[in-house]
């Protein structure tokens, strides 16, 4: 059912480590397995930076934290600082935070407002357009010199929904191309309508960022195990039927869209978890109000809309932009910004902190197995160790299903997760050829 | 991951979680014509006293500003450090610090008045002229009563909390105690620096967590400490570990 034949993506054998170690040593596709290597070698990190990250699509920031000419914020692209501002033009652009002159960090707080930005070091000073605007005593250093040769390195920029994307990639592949099915659904989750709750929440995680976006690209497997204390705290005591391990398993009643370029999106039935997955009930294919959450490859999730219950009885809805920084082979940034209603009031934010602040105790689930494939992936018998993803299954299109993608519907195997590690060989194969 | 994140959103909010139960609320001092709200900053001298004040609309009563500022600013005089009462907080305080390192969880639920207000902000690289980056509009914790028990219970009765089983080795130096008092008798407000240090599995290093606890402690005429309300001011953006369920 696999939608993608070895033939088309095996094209090229990729990068050759320095002991002659191939891509195709690692990764079996016909098993459907990857050596826990690609967690932990160094060698192969700075490959994915250059094949990857500086060819990616990222969503670095929502236009609302960029409301004023010259708001700016600094995130990440792989592992490259860019600075996202508001120009004078109205315009959203993204240069990269390095100084066309000698290197010096142009931005080195991480948001605020700037009619240009001077360097520190020798004074090069540059619009939100990344246009070289001046520098002291240009005349005497440089004469009559052509400062357009001089612009910082700037991305290519595309707002989607509220999302602003960006990539430093010099191909003509589109956000489009880039997104596949998962624009379709990131698209209907109105993040157009809401403000950031406050700044992103940050912090380091001991792991690999393909152990968290593989993860996040479908695998339905592991709640039943890894989240158990969920169950044991009770939160999940009102469903119906969480008493016994099948049935728990169950009640992940999700839809799975995975696509080709390795992006996962999640959509839940109104009133998930307390209402049971019906793949013919007709207010499943209702999609106001549904949860969403699209994984896009390799660094971003965006999530919503989220329902959040208010004490009166009421609701409001959220988002969020997550992002994962990778900083090394065995350490990512997690990079959590949560989007309100542009009018909620601050009695909603309040419950909106809370809700998120108890959400993060049980999320911390999936943070040890980060730091436990890590440690495994050290040994040299660990990176021997292969990961698996043989379980397949059908792609089930519940009946009327309106969005594009390839579909699972719940019990869900491998089949999502291992579209991850295809996309993830492709374009390490496809940027070394 | 997104299994739990959507799970806990779309959870009754007034049910387990103990999301949106009423409380009485703690507010970051919003400076008007800013697009952003930060924590106040504190003083003319520069002292840094991420001083909270209470929302201007609030609708529930605040009987007591968290504040470690200025005399002026909180209207209660420093105790001295030879003061049976500032003796006292500094007891609790290392006793709570104790029941905490020595896994005794439920316990340090008795610490906490039943109103109890945790919070952790979240704290942004800014430039000097935009204060201190702490932002209260976005929490690292918003806790109150029920959902600190809903932590504690998952740190110390379940089966499955990987991360607190085996137990993380953690030991949390409490210093530089300041306590004032405030407008309400018997409310003291306690200014506290933490030092945590969390050590797991074989690791031949530490995680390490510091940071200004601002406490409202509430002492009783029995002289039984209890605390009202706690914000934790971390000296750090990104936190250099996951220290989710840690408390300070």
């Amino acid at each position: 059912m696999m939608p993608l034949k070895r033939d088309s993506l095996a094209r090229g054998t990729g990068p050759m480590l320095r002991d002659g170690t191939t891509l195709l040593d690692l990764i079996d596709l016909d098993r459907r397995e990857v050596a826990m290597r690609v967690l932990s070698d160094p060698e192969l990190y700075r490959l994915e930076l250059q094949h990857i990250f500086a060819r990616a699509w990222v969503g670095v920031a929502h236009v609302s934290e960029l409301t004023n000419v010259g708001d700016f914020v600094v995130r990440h692209i792989g592992e490259d600082r860019v600075i996202v501002t508001r120009t004078f033009g109205g315009d959203v652009s993204v240069l990269l935070n390095v100084c066309a002159h000698r290197g010096f960090e142009l931005c080195a707080a991480e948001e605020g407002n700037a009619a240009s930005f001077k360097c520190p070091y020798h004074g090069w000073a540059f619009d939100g357009s990344g246009n070289l605007l001046g520098a002291p005593l240009e005349k005497e250093m440089y004469g009559d010199w052509d400062k357009s040769k001089y612009g910082l390195r700037r991305a290519r920029v595309e707002v989607r929904a509220g999302i602003v994307f960006a990539t430093f990639d010099t191909s003509d592949r589109s956000l489009d191309d880039w997104l596949g099915s998962a624009g379709w659904y990131i698209d209907r989750a109105s993040h157009e309508n809401r403000v950031p709750l406050g700044p992103p929440m940050r912090f380091h995680v001991n792991g690999n960022w393909k152990t968290f976006m593989d993860q996040g690209a479908g695998d339905n497997y592991h709640p039943l195990t890894l989240h158990r204390s969920l169950h044991e705290v009770g939160l999940l005591a009102d469903l119906p039927g969480t008493g016994g391990s099948r049935s728990t398993f169950r009640s992940w009643n999700h839809v799975i869209v995975g696509n080709a370029e390795g992006n996962a999106t999640f959509a839940f039935p109104p009133g998930f978890p307390t209402a049971v997955f019906d793949e013919n009930a007709d207010d499943f294919l209702a999609f106001e109000g549904r949860l969403f959450a699209s994984s896009v490859f390799p660094q971003t999730v965006i999530w919503g809309p989220y329902v959040y219950p208010l004490p009166d009885g009421t609701t409001t809805t959220g988002s969020a932009l997550w992002q994962v920084e990778p900083k090394g082979p065995d350490t990512f940034v997690m990079f959590l910004q949560n989007f309100i209603d542009r009018d909620a009031p601050e009695a909603v934010r309040e419950v909106v902190r809370q809700s998120l602040s108890a959400q993060q105790a049980f999320v911390a689930d999936d943070y040890e197995a980060n730091l436990s494939l890590q440690r495994s992936a050290r040994g040299e018998l660990g990176r021997q160790q292969p990961l698996r993803y043989f379980a397949q299954g059908e792609t089930t299109k519940p009946k009327g299903w309106p969005g594009p993608g390839i579909i699972f519907s719940p019990p869900q195997k491998d089949d999502g997760q291992w579209l991850f590690w295809r996309r993830w060989f492709t374009l390490m194969t496809e940027g070394a050829r | 991951m997104a299994f739990l994140a959507s799970l806990v959103h779309v959870n009754d909010g007034r049910g387990s979680l103990g999301v949106g139960t009423n409380r009485r609320q703690i507010r970051p001092n919003r400076k008007t014509n800013t697009a952003m709200t930060t924590l106040d900053t504190g003083t003319k001298t520069g002292t840094q006293t991420g001083t909270l004040m209470p929302p201007p609309n609030t609708a529930s009563k605040t009987s007591a500003q968290v504040s470690t500022g200025t005399q002026e600013k909180t209207g209660g005089a420093r105790l001295t450090a030879s003061d049976p009462i500032y003796g006292g907080i500094l007891d609790f305080l290392i006793d709570e610090a104790a029941l905490l390192d020595d896994d005794r969880h439920v316990e340090w639920l008795d610490c906490l008045a039943d109103d109890i207000v945790y919070q952790m902000p979240v704290r942004k690289t800014v430039y000097r002229r935009n204060g201190d980056g702490f932002d209260g509009r976005n929490s690292h914790w918003d806790d109150n009563r029920q959902s600190l028990g809903m932590r504690v219970k998952r740190s110390v009765d379940l089966a499955s909390a990987f991360d607190r089983d085996p137990p993380p080795h953690i030991r949390r130096m409490v210093t530089n105690l300041i306590v004032r008092k405030t407008d309400t008798p018997g409310e003291y407000a306690a200014m506290s620096y933490m030092l945590l240090l969390r050590n797991r599995f074989d690791a031949p290093t530490y995680d390490i967590l510091s940071a200004k606890r601002e406490d409202l402690i509430r002492r009783g005429s029995d002289g039984i400490c209890k605390l009202a309300r706690r914000l934790i001011l971390l000296d750090q953006t990104a936190l250099g570990a996951v220290f989710i369920n840690v408390f300070m």
